[in-house]
Parts: structure tokens; C-alpha cells; sequence
């Protein structure tokens, strides 16, 4: 080797050197972040897992934390003695349960999830099956920190999109006791309270039923295996399989109230009507937005105007035009009345 | 700080939160916020008060920046500070932020607050939210011309009676109403017209117990507070600004300046 | 080791947070809100603003009295039945549109002319002779006169008139309110692209000058139809290029058929280049909606205002200020150091041969894959402040080029000719064929923003990468389209 080759050589080895060892973004620091990482998700997805059992009154198992975590039971072993090691659960023989400690880290780790999906449904144009998905991934990623920042940035808000309670940067989460949607009776009118997000197929098939948060319906009719429920006027067979995951709440109103309830689309031009409520679909800004522009439930509001396209269509509003688009207007329930109210 | 309980009469006693939001107050002696919904003339108000020429349109979002002008009245100088113009204060956007901001720790001496004559069902939104923050305000009912077009006629006594602040019928485009607006900014400023604001009420049994309590808790920690009830909906709704506010004790200060204007 | 140090810390927090219980009065304060906040709900502003509106809804009860049956009201509602009506929405559009344009065209040749024979025609050789008098080197008074003078004079002769009465009309018909009710019309249209009938605003100002065009977006409140608006806003035809279209069609595609069709054909091939930004303006939207702006929030709201007599005369003052000056002033302060390049380019010689000379022999290739020459390469890469200087830029480069000293001011100066066959024959001669035409206007509508806009575009949106793109979408558009054609004419 002559000389020149080593002149060479060497600069380029201090370079690979020095790009191992740059703190923090070395390649070094890099593989060690990698496997931190790896190591923060096991331990993030394990302590939730746990959490979710004892906060449905079930035992985590050995086995269910497996297959949760898909991986092996003797993977699965030595990552509790890990999390036992650390003081984020008691483990002894087999059963296990989180210590305070625990707790609040599942918490936390609850908190971020829910302030993602939120995120996601009010602010970004994601489709909603994705939420969950989307939310999974990035909650390992981002620091408390962030998940912080973005909490005040949308007014530290109380649920996520499917209607389960963010728990609060003190780590408190109130306890809400939902009615399923197995439990009611045919003809009680009720709310969708709460949609549940895993598994993703069951979610995706309640979505595209075209079920959501906040729809106001009727129990039409209760088989053995399937419900059928009427909401203004559409009626949707929800299978035994997806109403398990269907949380509601009972509506005390008078039938009457809720039966002559109209999407805002179905008005012909001129005809008047009082808003009942805005959908919980109308998300984010979007809502905000319209609410600013006093379209509020109690409203009088009439469809004065169609554009060429027939899409959008002005309304009246408290003595100003506002134009809403087929889709928002659909969201918006509302109740005809004859004349001038 | 002057000692005096008379120091309303003093020149920019809250100076210190209005220099921390920009504002130049050497050789002020008020500070007045126009506030309003987009498309409401507030320009052209402003214009017509300081003489300057904005631009002003039918389209929300015309004023860009934040516009500031100044104008002397019965011997004292006047700041006036153009607030961008929305819909409402209580979103997270940006314009809204600002202008909430400035009328909650800025303090003006004044908020006068243009709405449309022919819109004030809507306009109202904004105003009784404003009502809610400072109880020194003055009401511009523009585009007076506009509404007797439309065959609108306006109480304007029995709405001023209503909102319990001064409010004045004008039409800037062809300056009427202005001297009025000026006695009446100078009026409520100097504090010969005591303002006795209408607070939002409502039917609903859950928020009226959720905002009393939190009031009362409010008017525990912070006593004098002018604008407790405000705090308690920010709180209500997790404004950041406010509970940080508490938290730093940013809020305390307003109790101070306060005390030695009342 | 490192991670177990990382776990022991997060442990040590959660066990401060557990033990923390003693709250001060301040914490209690914001514990209690927190508290209230889960009892109230999720409704907390919904329930606020329906209380808002119901109280305001009481005093306007009380305070106000709508006389319905007045005639006059119903006036808002007949002029907005017709503006909206099947049979007459679009032609009322179009034809107000088109008036708009006729003003502006019509409307800026005098002044126009009158501009360019004071700056250009009689300051510019008077400032020469006053330089040469003072006995200034001859590359002083090139860099400063036939350099930075002569492009900012031509910027403001040129774009000047057409913007002082573009963007007052426009404004006239804004403060009246007739344009939130095109917003209104074209939104299905807009819609289907993924964006907001507003961008058909946008758009239409877009004639005027793309800068502003892209200030106008702020009108649309949604971050991603925002976006989308501006980043396509340079498909819209401006005012800078109109001349460039007018001119090359004249001369390649009118000239190529026979003289009593030729002024048909011209408009139509200059209006079908117009359209066609339209469409890729349409298609370049729908194509961001479904990719790039993908996940970004999406919002929909127009409040359509009453309409109102708009004050002419404010409206003229405000509209010269606000929006023509401050553009002109943008443009003029890119085209001061541009003019200096341009001079140099064309001026300074090696090896006896100009930098502009190399420049363009090394374009050459790649021109003529595109099926362009280099000249007008050149032409688009140092006239980058203003379309408005790219022709004059390239007769100066072409004559520079060819030795062809029958034309202009002089070699390595601006300059344009009056009429529209001597400048053909000065470009035909020079070796342009009807392709070169062909794909000069296309070039000219695909290609990157001028300076002015890419600045703009910046402030607007905060943000290099859609800076970048909206600079480069269009250029790269241009190539692949301008090489297609080079393909099919050439196949033929």
C-alpha cells in the first residue's frame, strides 16, 4: 500500500469514526436510540394492555399480554420482569397488576393516543378508519412534551373522536359508564355515545355503515342476532357482532321531537325550519365556523338560494346568507315549522 | 403608579401591559381596541377617526396586520388599535387570539366595537363576548343608512339599555355619527359614563352551576378580578393563555390595575 | 446501560407527580375547573354559543323592527335570483369577466404607450447623453442605464396601466359583492377539484398578476384549500404574458394561414392557451387534493354580504395603493439588479464572444429537445423579475446572437418593435418555425413564477418547500408538454 493510499484513507476513516460517535446523532447513538425505541413501544403497549384489563374488571394474563404484543410467551415473560424491574407493576407468580407508577404511565400513554386521534379527526384531513392506525404509530414517537403543546393548541379537549375521555395532564380520567346499544328496548330513542376502535374491521364496517358519534336513532325492531335501528328516516341493520361495540346514551325527549327530525338538505327553497342539533361529525374548525355564523340548534334557518351546481346552497340565518355545502348541511338535523316562528 | 383613587383621569395607568403587546404609549393618555366582525365599515371607522386610508372590503381578512392610528379629543390623546376583524372570540385562530388577548391583559381604556345595522342579531355574538371581557366599551351601530334601506329601524336607546354601554347610530361612510362616537369614547375612557355591561345568561342548569362555581372560586384567589366570569368560560373551554396566565400570575396584575381605577 | 438510566428518570417524575398531592391554592383553582370541565361536558361551547345567540336573539327582539313588506329588500334577493339563475349565472359571468379584460387591454394601450415614450423613448437617451457628457465610462452608463434603467422602466411602463385599471374594476365589483357570489357559483366546479369556489377569485385575479393573485388567497380561511389556491394561481394567464401570447400568435399561428382567417385564429389559439391554464390549473388542484395536501384539514364557509353601492372614487384611491403600487414596487426592486445581469450577460465579453453567447450555445441542446432555442431559455432564466421584459429580452439576445444589427437600440439593449411582422421576420430569419411559436406560448404559460410571485409565495405561505414546488410544478409541466409536442410535430 503506497503512501498516497493511506493519505487517503486515513481522513476517510476519521470520518466513519466521527460519524459513529456524534452524540446523539451518530450512527452509534442512532442504533442504541433504535432499540430504546423499540424497547419504549413493548413497554408503552404492555403497560396499556395491562391498563385496559383492569379497567374492564378483567385479569391480564400472560397469554393475552402475548398475544397482544405478538410475541412469545417467553419474550413476553422476560418483558414483565423488565417492567417489574423498573416498578411499573407487581408481578408475582404468574398474575400481575400495575403500581401507581404504572398507572399514570398507561395514563400518559392513553393521554397521547386519544390527543393524537383528536388531533387527526379535528385537524388533518385523515380518512377515520386510518385514526386509530395512524395514532398507534406516532404515540411512541412523540414526547409528553409535544402531546402537551398539542393538547393546549386545541383547547385541552375532554374526548377523543370515537367519545372516550382523554385523561388530563394531572393523570385523572373520570369513569363513564356507557349503555350498550344491546341493551335497549325497541322504540327507545337514543345517542350514540362511543364507537370502539379495535379491532380496526369491526370499526371500519360500523363506519361505513354510516354510523357515527352523536347520531340520534330509533330502535326499530331486536332479532337474535341483529338490531335495526332508524335514524331521519334511514333505517341501518347493525349486526350482533358490531352493536357489542356500540356505546349509548338514552334519550328522556318526547318521541315526537325526534321523529319529524330532517337532515337541513331535505328543505325546499324557501321553507322554514329550526335546527335541532349539529352532528358530532361536523368536526373541528369547520364546526367552530359555523357556529360563529349563529347557526346554533334553536335557530330558525331557511335554504334561500341554490348555486349553479345546486352545491352549495345559501341559507338564511338570522337575517344574513350563509352558504353551507351538500355534505355540511347534511350533518345539520333539523325540524320544519310552518310559518314565521 | 399614582396613589389616587382618581387616577382615571392619569395618563396610560396600565402602560406596562400595553408596551409588553407592542404598543408605543409615550405621549398617550388612552388606549381605544376596535373590535367587529368582518365587513362591518370598521375601517372605514378607523380611518375616519385617525385620518389614515386602509383599505376596507367586503372580504373577510383585509386587515393584514395589526393597524394602528392615533387622535387627539378634548385635550387628550388618543390611541386607537385596529383588532382584526372575525366572527367571534372564542376559537384557537389566530386573529381571534389576538384580538382577545389585547381587550383581556392589554386592558384599552376603551373598546369600541363596530357592528352592522343590518346584522345585529349576528353581530351581537361578538359583542356580548366582548361585554364579557371589559366593562369600558362603546357601541358603533354602522351602516345605519344601509339598514333604513332595508326598512330596518333600530331602538338604539332601548339596545343601549339593553347592553348597558353607549351606542351610537352611524354611517362612516359619509362620516355620520362620528363626533358622537368621539364624545362617547372620551366619555367612557375618562370615566364620566359608567358602563354596566349584560352578561350572557343561560338556560342550561349544567353550565350556570359549572360557571358560578368557578367563579366564585375565581373571586377567591384573584378578588377584584373585573372579569372573572370570562376567566371562568376561558377555563371552561382550556384556553392555555389563561390557565398559564394563572399559573405565572399574569392574571394578578390585572386585579392591580383594576384597583386603582375603581 | 443508557436506557435504564432514561427509565429510572421517568420513574422518579411519575413518583414526584403521585407524591405531589399538597396542591397550592393556584393548582387547586385550575383542579377544580378541570373537575368542572368533565361535568359539563363536551358540549361546554356549544351550550355557550347557543346561549350567546339566544340572548342576542332576545335584545334584537326587543330592539329591532323588520318591516318585511318594504320593496326595496327584496332587491338583494331579485339580484341574486338572476346572478344565480340557470339561464343567465354563467353568460352574466362571463360577460362581465370579459369586460373586465376588454377595460384593461383597451384601457392600458395609451397609457402604455405614453409611459414607454417618456421613460423609454425620450429619459432614457437624454440620460445617456448626460452621462456621456459627463464623460462616464461606457460600462458605467451600460450597467445603469441600458441595464437596471432601462428593465425597471420597462417593468413599470408595461405593467403598470393594465394593473391601475384591472385591480380597481375588480375591486369595484368586490365592494358591491358580486364576487362572493362567483365564489358561490363555481364552488361545484372547485369542489370537485378539491378546492374553494373562492379559488375561481383567486384565479381571476391571477389575469391581473399572479402576486397578487396569491395575496387574494387569504380569502379562503381552509389551510389546504389555501395552499392548493396559491400554489396553482401561476396557471392563470397574467397580464405579463397576455402581450407575449398576442405577439407569437400573430406572428406563427396566425401567420400561418391564410390573412382574412388570421385574426380569428390568433384570439382563438391565445384563448385556447388561457383555457388550457384553467384546466391545468383544475387538474394540478385535484392531483395536490388527492396526494401531497392529502391529509391537511379541509373547510368549507362564505358568507355572501348584502350588496352595496360601492364608493368609486375610495375604491379607485385604495385599490392603486394597496394592491398595484405595492405589486409594481415588488416587481421594480427584482428588476433593478436583473436589468444590471441582463447588460452584463449580453455585454461582457470572453474570448471575444458574450457570457450570453456561451449561455445559449449550452441551452441549445436541451432547447431543442423541448423545441425551443436557446435564446428563449436565456430569455426566461434572466427575465425572471417580469414576464413583461422576456420579449424584449429576446429580440436583444437573438439580434445579439445573430449579428442582425437591422433592429434596436444598439447591441446588448432592450428594445422592442413596433410592429409585428418586422419582429417576425427578425425571429424567422433567426430560425424559428411555427413550433418555436407553438411552444413559446405554451413555455410562457408553464413555466416558474416570476420573482416577484415566488417572493410573494414565500410571505404568504411561511413555508420553502411549497415555495419550491410551486416554482418547479410549472416548469416541469412545461418541459414534459413542450417536449410531447416537440414529439408529435416533428412525427408528423
Amino acid at each position: 500500500m503506497n503512501l498516497i493510499t493511506i493519505i487517503l484513507l486515513l481522513p476517510l476513516l476519521a470520518i466513519i469514526i466521527v460519524l459513529f460517535l456524534i452524540p446523539e446523532r451518530g450512527l452509534f447513538s442512532f442504533s442504541r436510540k433504535a432499540k430504546r425505541d423499540h424497547e419504549r413501544i413493548i413497554v408503552e403497549d404492555s403497560l396499556k394492555h395491562i391498563f385496559d384489563c383492569e379497567h374492564n374488571n378483567e385479569i391480564p394474563s400472560l397469554s393475552s399480554l402475548s398475544k397482544h404484543l405478538s410475541a412469545s410467551m417467553e419474550k413476553t415473560r422476560q418483558v414483565l420482569h423488565k417492567l417489574k424491574e423498573i416498578g411499573l407493576i407487581h408481578y408475582k407468580e404468574n398474575s400481575f397488576n400495575l403500581t401507581p407508577e404504572g398507572k399514570i404511565y398507561a395514563l400518559r400513554v392513553i393521554r397521547i393516543h386519544r390527543l393524537l386521534e383528536k388531533y387527526l379527526a379535528d385537524s388533518t384531513g385523515v380518512n377515520e378508519a386510518d385514526w386509530h392506525s395512524h395514532a398507534e404509530d406516532r404515540e411512541h414517537l412523540i414526547s409528553y412534551e409535544e402531546a402537551n403543546r398539542l393538547a393546549s393548541r386545541m383547547g385541552n379537549p375532554l374526548f377523543d373522536p370515537h367519545g372516550d375521555p382523554i385523561p388530563t395532564a394531572e393523570g385523572k380520567m373520570p369513569e363513564i359508564v356507557n349503555l350498550l346499544l344491546t341493551n335497549l328496548k325497541v322504540n327507545d330513542f337514543a345517542q350514540i355515545a362511543h364507537i370502539e376502535d379495535e379491532p380496526k374491521s369491526v370499526y371500519s364496517a360500523i363506519i361505513s355503515l354510516g354510523l357515527s358519534v352523536g347520531m340520534v336513532f330509533r330502535i326499530d325492531k331486536v332479532s337474535l342476532d341483529s338490531i335495526k335501528i332508524e335514524s331521519n328516516g334511514i333505517f341501518y341493520d347493525v349486526v350482533k357482532s358490531l352493536s357489542d361495540n356500540i356505546s349509548v346514551n338514552l334519550l328522556t325527549e318526547t318521541e315526537s321531537i325526534v321523529k319529524n327530525l330532517v337532515p337541513l338538505t331535505a328543505l325546499k327553497l324557501n321553507e322554514n325550519a329550526l335546527i335541532y342539533s349539529l352532528s358530532k361529525t361536523l368536526r373541528g374548525e369547520q364546526r367552530r365556523r359555523i357556529m360563529d355564523f349563529g347557526i346554533v340548534p334553536g335557530t330558525k334557518i331557511t335554504p334561500v338560494l341554490h348555486s349553479l351546481g345546486k352545491d352549495p346552497t345559501a341559507y338564511s340565518v338570522r337575517n344574513t346568507t350563509i352558504a353551507l355545502r351538500k355534505h355540511q348541511a347534511n350533518q345539520i338535523l333539523v325540524r320544519r315549522i310552518k310559518s314565521d316562528a | 403608579m399614582p396613589d389616587n383613587n382618581n387616577c382615571i383621569n392619569c395618563p396610560a395607568y396600565n402602560s406596562g401591559n400595553l408596551v409588553k403587546l407592542g404598543i408605543n404609549m409615550t405621549d398617550f393618555d388612552y388606549v381605544v381596541a376596535l373590535a367587529g366582525n368582518p365587513n362591518t365599515g370598521k375601517s372605514t371607522v378607523f380611518n375616519n377617526l385617525t385620518g389614515l386610508r386602509q383599505h376596507t372590503g367586503n372580504w373577510p381578512g383585509k386587515t393584514v396586520a395589526r393597524a394602528e392610528g392615533a387622535f387627539a379629543y378634548n385635550e387628550k390623546k388618543f390611541k386607537i388599535v385596529d383588532l382584526p376583524g372575525t366572527y367571534s372570540l372564542l376559537s384557537t385562530s389566530t386573529d381571534e387570539e389576538i384580538a382577545r388577548d389585547f381587550i383581556l391583559f392589554g386592558q384599552p381604556d376603551v373598546t369600541v366595537v363596530v357592528i352592522d345595522a343590518t346584522r345585529i342579531e349576528r353581530n351581537l355574538n361578538m359583542v356580548l363576548q366582548v361585554l364579557e371581557i371589559t366593562d369600558k366599551a362603546v357601541l358603533c351601530l354602522n351602516l345605519v343608512d344601509e339598514a333604513k334601506r332595508h326598512n330596518i329601524t333600530i331602538d338604539d336607546r332601548a339596545l343601549s339599555r339593553e347592553l348597558g354601554i353607549p351606542v351610537v347610530p352611524s354611517a362612516a361612510r359619509q362620516r355620520v355619527g362620528m363626533p358622537e362616537l368621539l364624545n362617547f369614547i372620551f366619555q367612557v375612557a375618562a370615566g364620566e359614563y359608567i358602563c354596566k355591561p349584560r352578561r350572557i345568561s343561560s338556560d342550561s342548569k349544567s353550565f350556570n352551576t359549572a360557571v358560578d362555581k368557578l367563579v366564585s372560586e375565581i373571586e377567591k384567589e384573584f378578588p377584584g378580578l373585573p372579569n372573572a366570569r370570562w376567566v371562568a368560560l376561558r377555563l371552561l373551554e382550556g384556553d392555555q393563555k389563561i390557565i398559564d396566565s394563572i399559573k405565572n400570575g399574569e392574571l394578578v396584575n390585572l386585579v392591580k390595575n383594576n384597583y386603582y381605577t375603581s | 446501560m443508557g436506557s435504564w438510566l432514561i427509565w429510572l428518570k421517568i420513574i422518579i417524575i411519575l413518583h414526584d407527580l403521585i407524591m405531589a398531592e399538597t396542591l397550592n391554592p393556584k393548582e387547586k383553582l385550575l383542579n377544580t375547573a378541570n373537575e368542572l370541565r368533565w361535568e359539563v361536558g363536551e358540549n361546554f361551547h356549544d351550550t355557550l354559543l347557543e346561549s350567546i345567540y339566544k340572548n342576542a336573539a332576545d335584545i334584537t327582539a326587543l330592539t329591532v323592527n323588520h318591516d318585511n313588506k318594504g320593496r326595496k329588500y327584496n332587491f338583494d334577493s331579485v339580484v341574486d335570483k338572476v346572478v344565480t339563475s340557470r339561464l343567465l349565472g354563467f353568460p352574466i359571468m362571463f360577460l362581465l369577466l370579459a369586460l373586465v379584460f376588454w377595460l384593461t387591454i383597451a384601457g392600458a394601450n395609451y397609457p402604455s404607450r405614453f409611459l414607454s415614450f417618456i421613460l423609454i423613448d425620450n429619459i432614457h437617451p437624454f440620460l445617456k447623453d448626460l452621462l456621456f457628457f459627463l464623460n462616464s465610462p461606457w460600462w458605467l452608463t451600460g450597467l445603469i442605464l441600458d441595464g437596471a434603467y432601462l428593465a425597471s422602466a420597462w417593468v413599470v411602463s408595461v405593467m403598470l396601466p393594465p394593473m391601475a385599471i384591472f385591480f380597481p374594476v375588480f375591486t369595484l365589483l368586490e365592494d358591491y359583492g358580486y364576487l362572493p357570489r362567483v365564489a358561490f357559483n363555481m364552488d361545484s366546479l372547485f369542489r370537485k377539484a378539491g378546492a374553494h369556489g373562492k379559488q375561481a377569485l383567486t384565479m381571476t385575479m391571477g389575469f391581473g398578476c399572479n402576486a397578487a393573485g396569491v395575496v387574494a388567497a387569504r380569502i379562503i380561511d381552509s389551510p389546504r384549500e389555501r395552499l392548493i389556491a396559491i400554489i396553482t394561481n401561476n396557471f392563470s394567464l397574467c397580464n405579463g404574458r397576455w402581450p407575449t401570447q398576442i405577439l407569437i400568435a400573430t406572428i406563427f399561428i396566425g401567420g400561418a394561414v391564410s390573412p382574412h382567417l388570421a385574426g380569428f385564429v390568433t384570439a382563438a389559439a391565445v384563448v385556447f392557451v388561457a383555457v388550457l391554464g384553467i384546466l391545468f390549473s383544475l387538474i394540478v388542484s385535484w392531483t395536490l387534493s388527492k396526494t401531497a395536501l392529502k391529509g391537511e384539514a379541509s373547510a368549507f364557509s362564505l358568507e355572501l354580504p348584502p350588496y352595496r353601492p360601492p364608493r368609486i372614487l375610495q375604491t379607485l384611491y385604495t385599490s392603486l395603493i394597496d394592491r398595484t403600487l405595492i405589486v409594481l414596487w415588488r416587481a421594480v426592486v427584482f428588476a433593478l439588479p436583473s436589468g444590471i445581469v441582463i447588460w452584463l450577460v449580453a455585454n461582457l465579453t470572453v474570448g471575444g464572444y458574450s457570457i450570453a453567447a456561451y449561455m445559449i450555445n449550452w441551452l441549445d441542446p436541451l432547447a431543442f429537445i423541448i423545441g425551443l432555442n436557446g435564446v428563449i431559455l436565456l430569455a426566461y432564466i434572466i427575465a425572471i423579475p417580469a414576464n413583461e421584459i422576456v420579449i424584449p429580452t429576446i429580440l436583444m439576445l437573438t439580434v445579439l446572437v445573430t449579428g442582425n444589427d437591422s433592429a434596436g437600440a444598439g447591441a446588448g439593449v432592450l428594445f422592442e418593435i413596433d410592429s409585428a411582422s418586422q419582429t417576425g421576420n427578425l425571429l424567422i430569419s433567426s430560425g424559428w418555425t411555427l413550433l418555436t411559436g407553438m411552444n413559446l406560448m405554451l413555455f410562457s404559460l408553464l413555466h416558474n413564477p416570476c420573482s416577484t410571485t415566488i417572493y410573494t409565495i414565500y410571505k404568504e405561505t411561511k413555508s420553502l418547500l411549497w415555495t419550491f414546488v410551486s416554482s418547479v410544478l410549472p416548469i416541469l409541466i412545461g418541459f414534459v408538454i413542450c417536449f410531447l409536442v416537440t414529439l408529435i410535430y416533428r412525427a408528423l
